[in-house]
Formats: C-alpha cells, sequence, structure tokens
C-alpha cells in the first residue's frame, strides 16, 4: 500500500515538472506574440500602397468581420468615417506610394522604420520620435529598400557583378533580418528615453535618483546601440 | 500480474493527480496559452493595421486632425476582451493609444488642447490593462505618459513613468540580444 502511496507522488511529481516547463516556455514564447502577426513585407507590391478607397473598403470589411464574430454589435471599432479622406488625404497617396511600404502594427513604436537599416543617432536626433520625423524616415528607408537599379560597368567581368550582388543580398538580409530590426528599432526608443530622462535630470542636478535613472539609461542606451551594430547595419562606418 | 496491474494503476492516478496539481498551480501559465478566438484576434490585428494605414496617410497630407479623430475612434472603440483574444489586442491598443499621444504633443509645444484628457487617457490605460508582459508599445506609452506629467511639471511621477518604460525596454533588450544572430 505504502510503495503504492509513493508510485503515485512520484507520478505526481515527475508530471508537474513536465507541465510546468511546458507552461514557463509557453509564457517565454508569448513575450514576442506581436511579431506573428502579418507583416506588410509580405505583401505584394500593389498591396504594399493601396489607396484611400482600397483601405476604407478593408476597414469596412474587417468590421463586418468583426460585428461577426461578435465584438461591438452596433459600435465596431471604428464607428464612423466622415470627413476623413480629404482631397489632400488623396494627394498624399500619389506621394506615399513612393515610399515603403506603411508599418505593421508590430513596427509602429518609435517610429521603427527609421532604425531599420539605420543606427540611432543617440546625441543627434530629437528626443522622441515624432510623426513627422518618422514620415521622413520612412522615405530614407524607402531608398535604402529600393535602391536605383545600378548600370553595370562595361568592363566589369561576371564574377565582379556577383559578388556584389551577393555582397547586395547579404546586407539587404542582415537589414531584414527582424531581430534586429526590433534591436535597432529599440534602441531607438532606449536612447530617446535616455536623452529625456537626462534633460530632467539636468534640471535636477542635486538630486540622486534622477541622477541615477540618467546613469542607467545611458548604459542602456549604449548597450543598445552596441547591439543594433553587431547587426552588420550598412550605414555604420 | 495484479502486482502490474496495482503499478500501472498507481502510475494513470499519479500521472491525473500530477497534470491537475499543476493545472491549478499554474494560473499564469494558463493565462499564456494561445488566444481563445484567433479569429477575433487576427480581425483586429488586420483592422488596427489597416487604420494605421490610413493615419499615415492622413499625416502625410497634413491633416493631423483626421488622423487624431481616427485615432481617437480606434481607442475608444469596442474591443475585445484580454479573456477572448489574449494579451496582443492590449498591445494593440496601447499602441494605437501612444500614437494617438505622441501625434497630440507633436502638434503643440506647448500644453496640449484636453492636457488632462490625454493624461486621464494614459492613465486609465495603463492602469486598468493590469500586468502586461513586456512589451514595446506599453513601455512607450509609459513614456509618453512621462512626456506629459512633465509637461505638467510633475517631475517625481514623469520620473517614475520614465523608470518603467526603461525597465521594460531593458527586459525586451536582454530578450532580443539573446536571439541575435
Amino acid at each position: 500500500m505504502i510503495v503504492g502511496y509513493r508510485r503515485i507522488v512520484w507520478a505526481a511529481a515527475v508530471a508537474s515538472v513536465g507541465f510546468v516547463s511546458c507552461a514557463k516556455e509557453s509564457v517565454s514564447e508569448r513575450s514576442f506574440a506581436a511579431s506573428d502577426f502579418p507583416q506588410s513585407g509580405a505583401e505584394t507590391v500593389e498591396e504594399a500602397h493601396p489607396s484611400i478607397e482600397a483601405l476604407q473598403d478593408r476597414l469596412a470589411a474587417y468590421e463586418s468581420q468583426m460585428v461577426a464574430l461578435g465584438i461591438g454589435d452596433s459600435a465596431p471599432v471604428v464607428a464612423t468615417r466622415d470627413g476623413l479622406a480629404p482631397t489632400e488625404a488623396r494627394a498624399a497617396e500619389s506621394e506615399f506610394a513612393s515610399d515603403e511600404d506603411a508599418p505593421s502594427v508590430a513596427e509602429s513604436v518609435e517610429s521603427p522604420r527609421a532604425s531599420r537599416s539605420r543606427r540611432p543617432r543617440v546625441k543627434e536626433s530629437s528626443a522622441a520620435s515624432s510623426e513627422s520625423s518618422a514620415a521622413g524616415a520612412r522615405a530614407d528607408d524607402a531608398s535604402f529598400a529600393s535602391p536605383p537599379p545600378a548600370e553595370p560597368a562595361p568592363t566589369a567581368n561576371r564574377q565582379t557583378v556577383a559578388a556584389e550582388a551577393a555582397a547586395e543580398e547579404d546586407a539587404a538580409d542582415a537589414a531584414m533580418n527582424p531581430t534586429c530590426t526590433s534591436i535597432c528599432a529599440l534602441t531607438e526608443a532606449v536612447c530617446g528615453l535616455q536623452r529625456r530622462i537626462c534633460e530632467l535630470a539636468d534640471e535636477h542636478s542635486g538630486e540622486q535618483n534622477y541622477q541615477d535613472l540618467c546613469t542607467r539609461a545611458g548604459e542602456d542606451c549604449e548597450r543598445a546601440a552596441a547591439a543594433c551594430d553587431v547587426c552588420g547595419d550598412p550605414e555604420v562606418p | 500480474m495484479n502486482n502490474f496491474l496495482r503499478w500501472s494503476s498507481g502510475c494513470a492516478c499519479g500521472l491525473v493527480a500530477g497534470i491537475a496539481l499543476a493545472w491549478t498551480m499554474t494560473g499564469n501559465a494558463r493565462d499564456a496559452r494561445p488566444p481563445q478566438d484567433r479569429d477575433a484576434l487576427v480581425a483586429l490585428a488586420q483592422l488596427v493595421e489597416t487604420e494605421h494605414r490610413r493615419v499615415d496617410l492622413l499625416v502625410k497630407a497634413g491633416d493631423h486632425a483626421g488622423a487624431i479623430r481616427a485615432l481617437e475612434q480606434l481607442a475608444d472603440g469596442t474591443w475585445p476582451s484580454q479573456a477572448r483574444v489574449g494579451e496582443a489586442a492590449v498591445w494593440m491598443r496601447h499602441d494605437v493609444v501612444g500614437r494617438l499621444i505622441r501625434l497630440e504633443l507633436d502638434r503643440t509645444e506647448g500644453m496640449p488642447t484636453g492636457f488632462d484628457a490625454l493624461l486621464a487617457r494614459t492613465e486609465r490605460r495603463l492602469d486598468d490593462d493590469g500586468a502586461l508582459a513586456p512589451n514595446a508599445f506599453t513601455a512607450r506609452l509609459a513614456g509618453l505618459q512621462g512626456e506629459l506629467l512633465e509637461r505638467a511639471d510633475r517631475d517625481a511621477a514623469a520620473l517614475e513613468s520614465y523608470e518603467i518604460a526603461l525597465e521594460m525596454n531593458r527586459l525586451l533588450l536582454d530578450a532580443l540580444i539573446k536571439e541575435q544572430p
């Protein structure tokens, strides 16, 4: 009887350990669930630059889908759109069409596009990313993502061209690595925070807690920037 | 034969008991399972993504008021519960609110119109949504809260918000560096 009881206890313990470790794995995976979302880069060229009418059609379709799923009865997530799609927005479409893909939900933080292929400018850029700077950064990135086709030099042999193409491909792969993209985006955010914190600390020069946080933020910014550099940013000298 | 039956039934009982024990002990782990309603999560993500694109166009056209209105409608609309679609929905909402606050702050150098409402909106989201796994959207919102508090000359509270944002970003960075190729 005692032996049987021991077996039960042991089996329970083994099962518990196994189950808990599986559950922990699940928790750690959850932290990056946002990266599972559909990325705009996966879309075709036509889908990447939709018109505002196309976007509104899509929104209407998604709203209907959500209502059908029972999320919001008569008040879907986006209620009305009157007054949105002004003439200026239409004018912007053609300009916007030259930009890179619009950011996905997961990429919308602190102008991540700005850091996709660029080391954050720790000392130069503004304290926090603004919508205007984000738009500008996207335009910059577009030039990186879609460089004008280089005309082959007449004297270049095939091997050189192939090597250059391979190097470009490698650089593009490095730039598109999702972990590197996230690290560089995070660097932008951390260094922006550091600037704000240290500016605040300057106003409280006699208070240690402000100085401590400024120091910590500086360390984090340097660490993040170093990690971003490791990603082989083509713009890093 | 009897011994074998006793042994195997003991193991089976133990296994069931162990799973039941672990199930009750790991409430948090159960929360971390994939969302119950993946279709709802995908529909929500697509809708939010599309609205962000439309806001991009409005901002590009200089229609900041329209962009802000669109984000306000999105932020204040009906969102599926966390229990139904998981924590990702909360992150998405923080993303929307964060972008809204950023636009408002960029529009005016000084105190933005409806400053109290902006601060209240930020605090409501950060307080009501409870403890979340580290994520860039909530970290940004905490940083923006700090910025708002700083403009209201509440520097001590601003420092606290910045610290939260910094800590969350640090955890994210640690995890990402481990994943780095």
